[in-house]
């Protein structure tokens, strides 16, 4: 006897009651696919179901075709989100799985620092090179000649007391300042102008070795060379260096003072970087540091360099490098940049 | 220098100044002065005291009870003091109570043992004396007055305690300043007012004088001193001395200086001695001129011959020393013997002592250089050799030599005899001839940057003193320049420059005399008005700066070391580009672990290691870029200057930085120590980074390195074929030596306290020298490669470059190209046959034009194995 319609629309709702409570019991998503076979597959429940299709009467068969198939789509759409939330979970466990201590320190790569002298000089070669100036390097030994006398500082003139000097021979030297470096370029330039040159370098006197004397230093050294260069021209470019390294609000001071190679020559100062200006323990309380020395290069050192004086004019400026670390960075013994102790090197890692 | 206030003050009104206020005038005009000390700073209340009898104190066996006086039959006080040589008559300061003493002391009325003292006698030190400068008589006990002293004055001023010391840190050009007279003038421009008196003034009637500058009539004089008494001076080295004078003194008696002249040597920072001695000295410090007195009858000859010294005399100085001279020193001579050093030190023999009667005062001008050399050989500089040698005022040779021989005639009893002698040579015409600069007012404001007027300008040199007159340019017609000519028709301004300023001989001097007098503060700021130039730095400077950075982020940190090193530690490692054996070093080391001139980094580098492994810096990794020092010839090591390569060099020592927690994720749990491997790979970096190809050929001769663990870094060439055993390059040309790398002997680790560290050095001026031009661009491959992976036994004395060289000379003979060979494991252990290791090799063929087949890549890995096999015996693992 063929089953009724009735009867085949009761085992209909059966299945569905037991397959939806099956699904949703299913834990993994092996289950899942194991009870869509079941229920769907090509020799699953539906399609056993399906099979009475042929022995219902003709009008019943598109209503119970049609049962079957919604219940068919109701439970792949159930199946696919029960699979999804079984995926979605067994990620989330895995995850969980996975924690490890993300504060235990990285894989040590840990840079290396650049000596604070470097940054320094870097700096402001930086400074002028964006002002149009050239880096210029020259030999650490030296001729006496180079080094003193066509600086206007002849053999027995009483400014080499200024500069105890490492002599390796009578005529050859370890150079004292980087100004040997401005001869030997006016020289290679000569009679063109301008000459915009940085020329930083080591330089060495005969000092002890204490708190603020070091027997080898190291010095920048500009020079520029060109028709009318003015004193004011120095002054200006000073300004700038000075706003551009210790910040916009600096000012500069330019005192009277002594170079064999520069006529006026003068000593330079700051405002004090640690307090403005108005007086500290780092500028013993004068609000002033000095950290150059520059003046209008002498007519004499102009045509040692092969230049006529009557011409060009020229300013020269020189800094020490240890000086002006020391009050960037509040050093107080000039040693410590060649003890090289790992401990500051690793301050100095970011620049 | 030290300038007394109150000496200062003789010569120029200072009334209305403070010092605080003279010396920012000073300092902003040049002459800087570093520090103001006010000498008996808080001293007050001190008097000039007589002991009227000293008894012994009735409780105590080291304390004196005295009775004092401030005023001839006066009240008197009773003392107590500890002094053992306080004298009845003599005169002291007294302290009264209610007096301060130095370092803030207040005296009050104090019982000592049961005798109530009514203040004390003071010692030097109490009242803040420069006890330095003192004999050891004047230092220890009381500091006993003259008896002349003014009974019951105030000793502060007194004993010039209330005087205030002004120290000018003076450039060497200011000679002119290294005398009371020469700030007096700086001070009379800076604040524009007249000397109080000039110079002369002070000398009667001198004949040479500083505004009208022309030569003393010393013949005049000498001619004076034509009497039996006067010495013959004979000069025969006019350019050494071209003027030397000299007075006759007798009848001196031995005595202090009067306390006056005793305070301002002291407030000068010098010793009082004698009166003969201290007048010298006084009036160097008053004028500038250096003065010498001899004790004329320790001259035999009575004669005076200056010369140079005779090879291999000698001379024993006032300092007891005795002095070897050579032709190069200038002495003062008997005509037998040397009795001074000229300008620099008297002799013993002559020395002026308690017995001295009569002197020979000696005031000269001597020539700088010469005063400078001898006084920098014998390590003499004295008070008269620093003027001499940056030049003293011709004028003020004779003015000054009357000066002190009236002040010696009136403080030490003595007697001018005669005149002046001496000598002037022709040449010091030259000396006092007026030096006339000539400058106009657009050349200064176009040196200056300034506007300044005129009148300006010539009120500068009015302050100064410099006589000036002004002159129109001639308006001579020049054609081809008429613009310049109409220019420098303006006035000029010829300046007559003083003798006493010899530092002004060009017009940038006198521009400089302007910029200073109307204060640099008027020079405006600008920017130069010059064609525009593109800055830049040359190759290696900026190969310095990347390598640096490439290094610091590699994880070493970069150092500064010094460049002279001991002979030793300089000797000992590894001077791969040099050409020459021998090393350069100082002529007067400050020690002799400065000595040398550096060959290689290592030592510096390794100094730093030590450092920080002594501070428990476990392990580091630093490098240097700096400059080494090769003489370019054995024969004239210091013949011409030396080559001056940049090296790059890097030590690594202790252990590398370990990875927390790295065996959780199969790595090392366990960080390796440093050693050649590390050092290595921060060289194949570098060398990537600058594009270049090293061969690492096994080096057992380099010094200070591990023989078998150190290696020399060899330029490759352009061809992939690898250098020899010796880096001899195929095509005959010399390997390029870049450096080296390796592990330290442990025979020298050991004299650093390290542990067998890890090196290299490079020369960074070789590896730019021979860096490719830029990157090559080289497409994505188009076609696959077909890798194939080798596995084999070898003998474990065959390197990898050995095993490299046999595989890609096998691939030359291939038809398909091997385009990479990587070495990806080396084993060594309990599993491996005696005396063999593991190495396996994934060899990568790629054809560029079409898609390889397997049985191409197999044939081409077979014909690899099989001449592995031939040539080097290998066995192919399962």
């Amino acid at each position: 006897m063929p089953p009724s319609l009735e009867a085949l629309k009761a085992e209909l709702e059966s299945v569905r009651t037991k397959a939806v409570q099956e699904i949703d019991a299913a834990k993994t998503p092996e289950a899942v696919e194991a009870l869509r076979v079941r229920y769907l597959g090509k020799k699953g429940v539906l399609a056993g179901l399906m099979s009475h299709l042929r022995a219902l009467p003709a009008e019943a068969r598109p209503s119970f075709g049609q049962a079957v198939n919604a219940l068919r789509e109701a439970l792949e759409d159930q199946i696919g989100a029960r699979r999804a939330a079984l995926e979605a979970a067994a990620l989330e466990a895995r995850l969980q799985a996975e924690a490890i201590d993300v504060t235990l320190p990285g894989e040590a790569l840990a840079p290396g620092a650049r000596h604070p002298l470097s940054q320094v000089i870097e700096a402001i070669e930086d400074i002028f090179i964006g002002m149009g100036y050239r880096i210029a390097e020259g030999p650490d030994v030296e001729w006496d000649t180079y080094n003193f006398e066509r600086l206007n500082i002849p053999k027995d003139h009483p400014a080499r007391d200024m500069q105890d000097s490492f002599y390796l021979t009578d005529e050859m030297l370890l150079r004292t300042h980087t100004s040997p470096v401005q001869v030997r370029e006016m020289l290679a330039m000569a009679p063109r102008t301008p000459l915009k040159i940085i020329c930083p370098g080591n330089v060495y006197r005969r000092d002890t070795d204490d708190a603020t004397h070091s027997h080898m230093f190291t010095q920048i050294e500009g020079l520029v060379v060109g028709e009318g260069v003015r004193m004011s021209d120095l002054k200006g470019t000073l300004e700038q260096f000075a706003r551009r390294l210790f910040g916009e609000e600096t000012k500069i001071r330019l005192r009277p003072s002594y170079f064999p190679f520069t006529e006026p020559s003068a000593e330079v100062d700051v405002t004090c970087s640690a307090c403005g200006g108005t007086g500290c323990r780092v500028c013993k309380w004068t609000g002033w540091l000095e950290v150059l020395g520059a003046g209008m290069v002498h007519p004499k050192v102009l045509e040692a360099g092969g230049y006529d004086p009557r011409r060009v004019s020229g300013f020269a400026f020189g800094l020490g490098v240890e000086r002006i670390a020391m009050i960037k960075y509040g050093v107080d013994d000039i040693r410590q940049f060649y003890v090289n102790d790992a401990r500051v090197l690793r301050s100095f890692v970011a620049c | 220098m030290r300038v007394s206030w109150q000496w200062l003050s003789e010569w120029i009104d200072l009334g209305d100044m403070t010092p605080e206020a003279l010396a920012e005038r000073l300092t902003a005009a040049g002459v800087a002065v570093e520090q103001i000390i006010r000498r008996g700073e808080g001293i007050a209340g001190v008097l000039v005291a007589r002991v009227l009898d000293v008894r012994a104190h009735p409780n105590a066996d080291r304390l004196k009870v005295v009775t004092v006086e401030t005023a001839f039959g006066g009240p008197t006080h009773t003392v107590v003091t500890g002094a053992p040589d306080v004298e009845a008559g003599a005169f002291y300061p007294y302290a009264a109570p209610g007096a301060r003493l130095a370092g803030g002391v207040r005296i009050e009325r104090q019982a000592f043992r049961g005798v109530v003292s009514e203040g004390m006698l003071c010692s030097a030190e109490e009242l803040g004396m420069e006890v330095h400068l003192l004999s050891a008589e004047a230092r220890s006990g009381l500091y006993r007055l003259p008896d002349d002293a003014p009974l019951g004055a105030d000793a502060v001023g007194y004993l010039g305690l209330d005087d205030v010391v002004l120290e000018l840190d003076l450039t060497p050009n200011r000679a002119d300043c290294l005398s009371i007279i020469g700030v007096a003038y700086e001070a009379a421009a800076i604040l524009d007012r007249p000397l109080r008196r000039a110079p002369e003034a002070a000398v009667g009637a001198p004949t040479g004088t500083e505004k009208a500058p022309g030569a003393p009539a010393v013949g005049e004089a000498a001619k004076d001193g034509g009497g039996a008494s006067a010495f013959a001076v004979t000069v025969e080295d006019d350019d050494l001395c071209p003027l030397y004078l000299g007075q006759i003194i007798s009848g001196i008696v031995h005595r202090p200086a009067p306390q006056w002249m005793q305070n301002r040597l002291l407030a000068s920072g010098i010793r009082p001695i004698n009166a003969v001695v201290d007048v010298t000295n006084y009036v160097m410090l008053e004028y500038g001129q250096p003065l010498h007195a001899f004790d004329a009858d320790r001259i035999g000859t009575e004669r005076i011959v200056v010369r140079r010294a005779k090879e291999g005399e000698t001379l024993t100085t006032l300092d007891g020393k005795e002095r070897l001279l050579t032709a190069d020193d200038l002495v003062i001579t008997d005509g037998v013997r040397p009795i001074g050093l000229a300008g620099v030190m008297g002799g013993e023999h002559t020395e002026v002592t308690p017995e001295t009667r009569r002197i020979f005062l000696e005031s000269a001008y001597f020539a700088g250089p010469a005063i400078r050399r001898t006084a920098v050989r014998f390590d003499l500089r004295s008070e008269a050799s620093r003027r001499f040698e940056k030049g003293v005022d011709p004028l003020r040779v004779l003015s000054a030599l009357k000066r002190a021989a009236e002040l010696i005639a009136a403080l030490a009893g003595g007697r001018v005899e005669g005149g002046v002698v001496g000598r002037q040579s022709e040449r010091a015409a030259a000396l006092f001839a007026p030096r006339r600069v000539e400058i106009t007012r657009s050349a200064i404001n176009a040196r200056l940057g300034t506007a300044l007027t005129q009148d300006e300008v010539l009120d500068v040199f009015r302050r100064l003193g410099f006589p000036y007159s002004v002159a129109v340019a001639e308006a001579t017609v020049d054609a081809e320049s008429g613009g310049e000519r109409l220019a420098n028709s303006e006035e000029r301004v010829i300046v007559t420059v003083p003798t006493r300023r010899g530092d002004i001989a060009i017009a940038e001097d006198l521009i400089e005399e302007v910029a200073r007098l109307v204060g640099y503060e008027a020079i405006p700021s600008t920017a130069p008005k010059l064609p525009e130039t593109v800055g830049g730095r040359p190759p290696l400077v900026g190969a310095r700066r990347s390598v640096a950075e490439h290094l610091a982020a590699l994880g070493l940190h970069e150092v500064h070391t010094y460049v002279l090193v001991s002979e030793d530690d300089d000797r000992r490692f590894p001077r791969f580009d040099a050409r020459t054996a021998s090393a350069l070093s100082v002529r007067q080391p400050m020690n002799a672990a400065r000595r040398s001139l550096r060959r290689s980094l290592m030592p510096g580098l390794l100094e730093v290691a030590a450092y920080n492994r002594r501070h428990r810096v476990d392990s580091g990794r630093f490098f240097e870029i700096g400059k080494v020092f090769h003489p370019v010839s054995d024969e004239a090591p210091y013949g011409t200057l030396p080559d001056e390569p940049l090296h790059v060099a890097a030590v690594f020592y202790g252990h590398r930085p370990p990875v927390v927690g790295g065996r959780m994720r199969g790595g090392a749990s366990e960080a390796g120590a440093y050693d050649y491997y590390a050092a290595k790979g921060v060289v194949e970096a570098l060398l990537a980074r600058y594009g270049l190809k090293a061969d690492f050929v096994p080096a057992a001769d380099l010094p200070g390195l591990h023989p078998s663990r150190a290696a020399r870094v060899v330029l490759a060439g352009e061809t992939a074929c690898a250098p020899s055993r010796d880096g001899a390059q195929a095509n005959g040309e010399p390997p390029v030596v870049l450096g080296w790398v390796g592990e330290l002997n442990p025979s020298v680790a050991e004299a650093y306290e390290l542990t067998r560290p890890a090196a290299f050095e490079l020369s960074l001026t070789r590896l730019i020298a021979h860096r490719p031009p830029s990157a090559v661009y080289s497409a994505p491959p188009r076609f696959p490669g077909v890798r194939r992976d080798i596995s084999f036994w070898i003998d474990r004395s065959i390197t990898h470059a050995d095993v490299l060289q046999v595989i890609r000379s096998a691939a030359e003979q291939l038809t398909i190209p091997l385009t990479d060979v990587v070495l990806f494991d080396v084993y060594e252990g309990d599993k491996s046959p005696s005396g063999k290791k593991s190495m396996a090799y994934a060899l990568t063929f790629r054809h560029p034009e079409r898609t390889l087949l397997e049985e191409e890549a197999d044939a081409a890995t077979s014909h690899i194995v099989r001449t592995l096999e031939q040539r080097l015996s290998i066995a192919l693992r399962a």
